[in-house]
């Protein structure tokens, strides 16, 4: 598999708060990488590193197979896009200034698909508007287009969602979708909103205390999730004897409480189940959220 | 560097302050020269030349330097936009030289306009009584101290993340290097001697000359005169003084400040944890 950008044991410490703790993760190529932690999990200080804003106190990181350490690194950065924390936007300046500043910055010939990028984030019919009065939704759009600009590999963004409204979100999360499948740009985002997330990213990485504690696929985190069936029966091992029959996975909580990961024909199991002399009590359909398989894996007492 | 160079002159052409301080920089030198005209035609024991108003912006250069640069640097740093720089590859020499020329460019042009709108003193107060030569070395030397203001307040602007911090520190920094200046420069301006007045019977007569206690001499003065020369706001006191007396430890003291906190200001910078 080709990676985009693979860390190896970063460590970052301020004074003496240990931000990154030997962190090390890998992000594919073509990948949505859904980098999810709480507040002071080390997520914008790993971001902050990659994007050469700061130097990391140990470990390295590959960047388009080019090693941190590696005097061309700036190279690979020219790959990138990057909107760290708040969008970095000139604030008394137009979308359409604040772009060209951005193709100045890059040494791009012409202002050519500038165009385009203002239509594909929305802010097309701004005018001579400034930035200053953008809403904060147009500021986080405005922040992804100079990040687009020179056509990026690797758009890095930092809860983009943040401080947005439910349109504002649905919004950016179009625009990431788009970009990834329309132009194969690999994207790492983190973001507290974790159900946004799922809906979002291919590939998953947990942080907690500046050390990566899951890395993990959406297929695989998908079947972690999976749907069950908690059912409520008068006996469990009449219930375990009969789903052995059928082959389907299941459960058992307590003496009367099981989930059966599968859909089951609900008139046919319960008249197998009377005649094992077994009633069933209640059957109520479950799922595990992203949240509670984050709270589980990172422990309880989390702020998310 | 060329590519950040011309992203900045392209901002520069639309900064709001930097105009501001043209705008001022041009009136205030009409104003101040015309000023001049009317008390040479009206009162002739205030009939100067021209050199004594032309070279009055080297007082106050600093001043619009400090300002600029705070808020033009500042914005990078409080609008986030130096981080674009970063992530796309620029390296944090290129940002800070680039950042530096544009600074001493921008410093440059308001010097500039200074000395265009004074021109207007010329039907009245005739051309420089010190001759082109005199001219171009106060202006060789008016460039260099620009340029030493151009690193001292790129160093502190680039270093200071936070704008209004910036602005705030290099204003004081100004204005306590041209209280410090003025200071030594008076200190230097006492006479030898002092002779007091003194109420007799004959009514008020002047006393005999006696030492001045506050008179600086000897390795004391050698200090100030050193000082005064090496600072750029003592250098723009001379120059205002039109007392231009060391001309080459003038330029000397210019390079070795830009030297000294170019370099200095990029080492710290490249060392230093962006947000």
């Amino acid at each position: 598999m080709d990676y985009v950008l693979r860390t190896n044991a970063l460590s970052k410490s301020y004074k003496d708060f240990k931000a990154l703790n030997s962190l090390s993760m890998n992000i594919p190529k073509g990948a949505i990488y859904g980098f999810v932690g709480k507040n002071g999990a080390g997520k914008t200080t790993l971001i902050r590193l990659i994007c050469g804003l700061q130097e990391p106190g140990s470990g390295d990181y590959t960047l388009y197979e080019r090693k941190s350490t590696h005097k061309d690194i700036v190279k690979s950065r020219r790959r990138m896009g990057a909107v760290v924390e708040t969008p970095s936007i000139y604030l008394d300046m137009t979308a359409e200034d604040n772009l060209k500043q951005q193709y100045r910055i890059l040494g791009l010939p012409s202002f050519d698909g500038l165009t385009d990028i203002l239509k594909l984030v929305g802010l097309e019919n701004t005018g001579k508007k400034t930035s200053k009065n953008f809403s904060l939704g147009m500021r986080q759009r405005l922040g992804i287009a100079i990040a687009l600009v020179g056509d990026p590999d690797f758009l890095v963004l930092d809860e983009p969602a943040n401080g947005l409204d439910p349109q504002g979100i649905i919004e950016i999360r179009e625009l990431i979708l788009k970009l990834n499948r329309e132009q194969q740009i690999t994207v790492l985002i983190s973001s507290h909103i974790l159900d946004e997330l799922f809906r979002l990213a291919t590939h998953y990485g947990f942080i907690d205390g500046g050390t990566i504690v899951k890395e993990i696929s959406a297929e695989e985190l998908e079947a972690a999730l999976r749907k069950c069936v908690r059912m409520e029966v008068t006996n469990t091992k009449a219930l375990a004897r009969i789903l052995d029959e059928l082959n389907i996975d299941y459960k058992i909580l307590t003496d009367t409480l099981a989930d059966v990961y599968a859909k089951v024909n609900v008139s046919h199991l319960a008249a197998t189940l009377a005649k094992e002399g077994c009633e069933v009590i209640s059957m109520q359909e479950r799922d595990e959220s992203l949240e509670s398989y984050y709270v589980n894996l990172i422990g309880g007492g989390c702020h998310v | 560097m060329y590519k950040l160079l011309s992203a900045n002159l392209s901002r520069l052409k639309k900064d709001k302050v930097f105009w501001l301080c043209m705008g001022v920089m041009v009136v205030y030198s009409i104003l101040y020269m015309l000023n001049g005209c009317k008390q040479a035609i009206s009162m002739s024991e205030y009939h100067h030349s021209l050199d004594h108003y032309y070279f009055q912006f080297a007082i106050s250069l600093g001043m619009f330097c400090a300002l600029f640069t705070s808020m033009f640097l500042g914005t990078e740093y409080s609008d986030g936009t130096i981080r674009n720089k970063i992530v796309v590859g620029h390296t944090r020499t290129d940002i800070y030289l680039a950042n530096l020329i544009t600074v001493f460019a921008a410093t440059l042009l308001m010097m500039a306009v200074w000395l265009a709108g004074s021109l207007v003193g010329i039907p009245t107060l005739g051309l420089w009584e010190m001759g082109i030569p005199g001219l171009l070395l106060n202006l060789v030397i008016a460039v260099m101290f620009a340029a030493a203001f151009s690193s001292i307040f790129t160093f502190v602007c680039m270093l200071t993340t936070n704008k209004s911090i910036a602005v705030v520190i290099s204003i004081l920094l100004f204005l306590g290097l041209l209280i410090f200046a003025s200071t030594l420069y008076n200190g230097l301006n006492q006479p030898e001697m002092a002779s007091g007045i003194q109420l007799t019977a004959n009514g008020l007569e002047m006393t005999d000359p006696s030492p001045n206690p506050a008179y600086v001499s000897g390795a004391r003065r050698a200090v100030y005169e050193f000082l005064i020369d090496f600072l750029p706001t003592g250098q723009g006191l001379r120059m205002w003084q039109l007392e231009i007396l060391h001309p080459v430890r003038m330029m000397i003291s210019s390079v070795l400040i830009t030297l000294f906190a170019t370099f200095g200001g990029v080492f710290i910078f490249k060392r230093k944890n962006l947000r």
